[in-house]
């Protein structure tokens, strides 16, 4: 069994996708704890993580690793029963009439590898949707994405939308995109990114969560 | 010099007497004469008479830098290379055209590509993503070609010069795109040698189809998209094995044929730029979007690759006609008097642009252009 689980953990981390099914499978079989195999994983992945700083890996294989580790959880499906439970910490969608969601997706991806909690939107997201959902969920993070410029009006729209609200001072924003340090002031968000591994440290940096860190095991698909 | 006489002179890395100007217009100048998007994408008529209406406020504008012949509505919705929603169609009228990206394609049709060839593929792709028969393909075919082809001879009534004779994309964001970015990315770690057969086999076709287009044209320069497969994304062994090895099959082939490619290089290729030196001098133009450091880019490339850029789209929506303009001034100071340098929005002008900043972009070559 600890050999199996060794084996588990270095799959992740060597991107080895079908080894991680296989042995996933196979530590089901055994009896091994779902939770463990969970634990596992996210250890993998805190090493793909530290690859990553250290410069050896690229954005790509963090996309690869939230894959694999996207497909773990279609086989263990405890865990994202318990992932359920707990509270989002980040909102995400593509703005009203915008519907590019690629970044958007990787960051998702990103963001519940790494165990944090995320509500997922959708693309063509009217500004009263995103309100509705920092009130109703008290997310820390609104991530609002969009790539064509006529997204700049809608993002600033929804900003206006929080103030208005009072909900501004409890939720900071983040945008994606095609956007720089003009539209962020423009839109009177917190941060913008353009880069999903920028905004995965943005999101661990506002959460207070070590870059490393694999502590929020379960909480990342809601 | 005559438009097409600058144009060449920058891309063969000489000072022209005056920097080319092309900036990449296409739905703002029909906002610009009063066109709903849609009206603009799906009249070709109405597109060319928003083009001469620009044209005759900015004369100046001398390289016509257009892939409205790929993107004109009809041509889109039958021979897209993505599932496109359209203004007017899919879109309110006014709004930009927008592409759906999902896993249109599977690893399985990397064997058809195989099989039966490129071409018997892409045909089977627009019969499954875009819902059209053999007739209809061929149509569009046509149309798309006609349509070049008015374009070059509008642009020469002008007086302006046509930048491209085609268009292709570079296999590897040809098949991200279809594969959609996930699945390609799996495919380059999970089957690496079925991918370099099917790349090799797929931009062999596209260099075919390129040189064809560009030879019927009689525009010996083909635009090539290339984005997303950059060293800000992927390894760098990844992105020699599955990116520049195609660069260097197209160029090269492109080369032989006496036909010059230039690079549209959305995304950021800003550790990238060092390749672009294995290819000859003076044969290779590259368009940055702005997300490339450009200033770098020229310092790597001075007396190598001429570029076109890069007055990005924020600038032009939310920027003011000083910081355009300043902009502007820079690319021209900094890179004007070293030639190889044509003045150029980052991609597309947005159809948002404020009106003073595309004035600002204009009125800036025409006072800081001359060499």
């Amino acid at each position: 069994m600890v050999n199996t689980r060794r084996m588990l953990v270095t799959a992740v981390e060597t991107l080895d996708e079908e080894k991680v099914v296989r042995l996933v499978k196979m530590g089901l079989n055994k009896g091994i704890s779902p939770l463990d195999l969970i634990e596992d994983v996210h250890q993998g992945m805190k090493r793909v993580g530290m690859l990553y700083e250290r410069e050896d890996y690229y954005i790509a294989d963090l996309i690869m690793a939230s894959l694999i580790f996207q497909r773990v959880l279609t086989l263990i499906p405890i865990a994202k029963k318990s992932a359920a439970e707990q509270k989002p910490q980040v909102i995400i969608g593509t703005v009203k009439h915008d519907i590019h969601d690629i970044g958007k997706n990787i960051i998702i991806g990103l963001l519940r590898s790494r165990g944090i909690g995320v509500i997922d939107l959708g693309v063509d997201v009217p500004p009263a949707v995103f309100v509705d959902t920092v009130k109703e969920t008290g997310a820390k993070i609104l991530g609002l994405s969009g790539l064509l410029t006529s997204s700049y009006e809608v993002m600033r729209e929804i900003v206006d939308a929080l103030n208005k609200n009072n909900l501004r001072s409890k939720v900071q924003v983040i945008i994606g995109g095609l956007v720089n340090e003009d539209v962020k002031e423009y839109v009177g968000a917190d941060y913008w990114v353009d880069d999903c591994s920028y905004g995965l440290e943005v999101c661990q940096h506002i959460l207070n969560i070590d870059v490393n860190s694999s502590s929020n095991t379960m909480a990342g698909v809601v | 010099m005559t438009p097409e006489e600058r144009l060449q002179t920058a891309i063969s890395l000489g000072k022209p007497d005056r920097v080319p100007c092309a900036p990449m217009i296409e739905s703002y100048a029909g906002r610009r004469a009063g066109l709903s998007n849609y009206e603009f994408m799906y009249n070709y008529e109405k597109a060319e008479l928003a083009f001469d209406q620009l044209h005759q406020e900015y004369p100046c504008w001398d390289v016509m830098r257009s892939v409205y012949f790929v993107f004109h509505g009809p041509i889109q919705k039958t021979i897209g290379f993505m599932k496109p929603l359209m203004p007017g169609v899919d879109l309110p009228p006014d709004s930009e055209y927008q592409m759906l990206e999902y896993e249109a394609i599977t690893r399985d049709d990397y064997g058809f590509i195989l099989e039966a060839g490129y071409h018997a593929f892409l045909n089977e792709f627009y019969r499954r993503v875009h819902k059209v028969d053999d007739e209809e393909i061929a149509k569009a075919r046509r149309l798309q070609l006609d349509i070049l082809n008015s374009q070059i001879n509008r642009v020469r009534q002008r007086g302006q010069a046509f930048l491209y004779g085609g268009f292709t994309v570079l296999a590897a964001p040809l098949l991200c795109m279809m594969r959609s970015l996930e699945q390609f990315i799996r495919d380059m770690y999970q089957v690496p040698t079925l991918l370099d057969r099917v790349l090799e086999v797929v931009t062999e076709a596209l260099v075919a189809d390129g040189i064809a287009c560009a030879r019927k044209t009689g525009i010996p320069r083909l635009f090539i998209g290339n984005a997303r497969l950059t060293c800000q994304l992927i390894s760098v062994p990844l992105f020699e094995r599955f990116v520049w090895s195609s660069m260097k099959q197209t160029v090269f082939g492109l080369l032989e044929a006496g036909i010059t490619p230039i690079f549209h290089l959305d995304s950021d290729w800003t550790k990238n730029l060092e390749y672009f030196l294995e290819f000859p001098p003076g044969k290779v133009v590259i368009e940055l979007d702005s997300t490339t450091d450009i200033f770098r880019a020229h310092r790597i490339l001075r007396g190598h690759t001429c570029i076109i850029g890069d007055v990005g789209a924020p600038l032009f929506t939310l920027g003011k006609p000083e910081q355009v303009r300043e902009y502007c001034r820079k690319l021209l100071h900094e890179f004007g008097n070293d030639g190889g340098f044509i003045l150029g929005s980052g991609c597309h002008v947005p159809l948002e642009a404020k009106h003073e900043n595309v004035d600002a972009f204009f009125r800036s070559l025409e006072e800081g252009g001359w060499l």
